[in-house]
């Protein structure tokens, strides 16, 4: 175990502290005197704060349970709430009082207060006592010191929780941005890289660089924002040099000499296809909904998990998006919220069980565009599908 | 052939798959359909079983979920409820073990309806 880092304050000093930190007015709210029946008593309403914002300034500690071990050596007490899971502190000494505020050294560390009275007493007796006390006072440490790591894990498990969710979304959101400037880049596809002489030999002399990995950097942020949506021939933005989409994707600088645009094949496919994301957890689910689908002329990429649904929405434009919640990897309300956050505004169509747990509401907050009770018929899924404009 | 009135299923759902079929004598599709939710559901019913000798009773949620979803799309209603009531199974209240027997007797029904269905 650590020294108790407030023990460096001193003894009688540790009740002076109090005072002044009562007396504080920039502590108002994180700590302040209450009125209780048994007489003046002071209350911390979040621990958290206090730590951080009063230990750290008045006692040179961040450590609550030490403060709350410190408390009980000078025979504070805890106020017992009625209510068990109130995380409000509140405590009590009958000679800590605003009216004591000049005689901090009345209140004495209760270890003194016992040995004192023990010396009258016979030794057995002594023992007994002396015990007693530290026993109660051990056990009162313990307890204390159990309540506050408890809310201390509970609060630090909250924000990793907050923190992993962030990331993950921040992750999707990146990997979605790069997808979108690599579709960009597509638009100025040469449609065969190898036979350029010029370029093989100047990657070979070293002089221009290999495909950029993963880099932002290597993109002309003003030249991608004029990048056109589509296809048509364009003209080169710079003296000798294009950004262009590599055959693996990635971008590569090209000699401006073999410029041809035309249209990716993928881009023309698009003009005449309308394709649909289905995401269903049990294959028949996924075959029945893809046969209707292929009824209203729509093909279908279907998936069983949400990172797959991520994944596929990142790499192609879908009309819409038909999918359950309950899928394996990543559910489905928290992949439409990746998507609509990284500002895809794709519709989607949720399929919810009649069951009192599927809140239709909750569903439309969270980004769908509308919602659709399982089982459903041909012509009920036709109906949503008009609703949201994705059909006529 | 077997009484489309039967409360086994739902035959405004049950219909809709009949309609795909390109050729009705052949039935190619909807027999697909029906051949792979069989074997979905006895592997479900083998994992089930495990999941519940092991007191994973999340799993045994999740299989609830699994199953749920394709008995629902095939209109096999009563299937599907005890699929429902099998994912949100509360241990404390309900025995999980009666919610699977439960489930088991409903698909032999469902399984000897659909078979009669068919004409196997």
């Amino acid at each position: 175990m650590k020294q108790e880092p407030s023990a460096s304050l001193g003894r009688e000093n540790f009740v002076s502290h109090l005072y002044q930190m009562l007396e504080n007015p920039d502590f108002y709210g994180t700590v302040s005197w209450n009125q209780t029946e048994q007489g003046p008593s002071f209350v911390i309403p979040d621990a958290s704060k206090f730590q951080d914002q009063v230990l750290v300034h008045e006692f040179n500690h961040a450590n609550f349970s030490s403060f709350v071990r410190q408390l009980n050596k000078y025979d504070f007490h805890k106020v017992k709430f009625r209510d068990s899971q109130s995380r409000v502190w509140e405590f009590i000494h009958p000679l800590f009082t605003p009216e004591n505020r000049d005689k901090p050294h009345i209140i004495k560390r209760k270890q003194q207060i016992t040995n004192r009275k023990a010396k009258n007493s016979p030794p057995a007796e002594q023992n007994n006592m002396v015990s007693r006390a530290a026993e109660t006072a051990a056990k009162d440490a313990v307890k204390d010191a159990e309540s506050v790591y408890k809310s201390q894990i509970e609060d630090l498990s909250m924000r990793v929780s907050r923190l992993e969710s962030t990331n993950m979304q921040l992750f999707s959101v990146m990997k979605m941005q790069q997808s979108q400037i690599e579709r960009l880049l597509e638009h100025t596809q040469v449609p065969d890289i190898d036979t350029d002489q010029n370029l093989l030999n100047a990657r070979n002399a070293g002089t221009v660089p290999g495909p950029v990995l993963n880099s932002f950097n290597a993109y002309d942020p003003v030249r991608l924002k004029s990048a056109p949506n589509h296809p048509i021939p364009m003209h080169a933005p710079g003296p000798n040099t294009v950004l262009n989409a590599g055959t693996n994707g990635m971008p590569l600088l090209m000699n401006s000499n073999a410029m041809s645009v035309s249209p990716s094949p993928k881009q023309t496919a698009h003009a005449s296809t309308h394709w649909v994301l289905l995401a269903a957890d049990s294959p028949a689910a996924r075959d029945i909904t893809t046969k209707f689908l292929n009824n209203f002329n729509f093909e279908v990429d279907a998936v069983d998990n949400g990172t797959e649904v991520i994944r596929k929405v990142e790499a192609k434009v879908y009309d819409f998006i038909i999918l359950e919640h309950i899928l394996k990897s990543l559910d489905g309300l928290s992949a439409v919220e990746v998507i609509r956050q990284s500002g895809i505004m794709t519709p989607v169509v949720f399929m919810l069980d009649d069951s009192p747990q599927d809140d239709p509401e909750t569903y439309i907050q969270r980004g769908a565009s509308a919602v659709l009770y399982r089982p459903f018929t041909q012509s009920q899924l036709h109906d949503v599908l008009q609703q949201i404009q994705v059909i006529n | 052939m077997a009484d489309i009135q039967s409360d086994v299923v739902d035959w405004s759902i049950f219909s809709q798959i009949l309609l795909m079929d390109e050729d009705e004598n052949l039935r190619d599709f909807s027999k697909s359909i029906v051949e792979n939710y069989f074997e979905q559901a006895e592997s479900t019913f083998t994992d089930m079983d495990a999941a519940l000798d092991q007191q994973d009773y999340d799993k045994l949620m999740r299989l609830g979920h699994f199953l749920k979803g394709s008995s629902a799309s095939l209109g096999l209603v009563k299937v599907q409820a005890t699929c429902e009531d099998i994912q949100h199974v509360d241990v404390t209240y309900e025995s999980p073990h009666v919610l699977l027997a439960r489930l088991r007797e409903e698909y032999i029904e469902a399984h000897r309806w659909l078979n009669m269905f068919f004409q196997k």
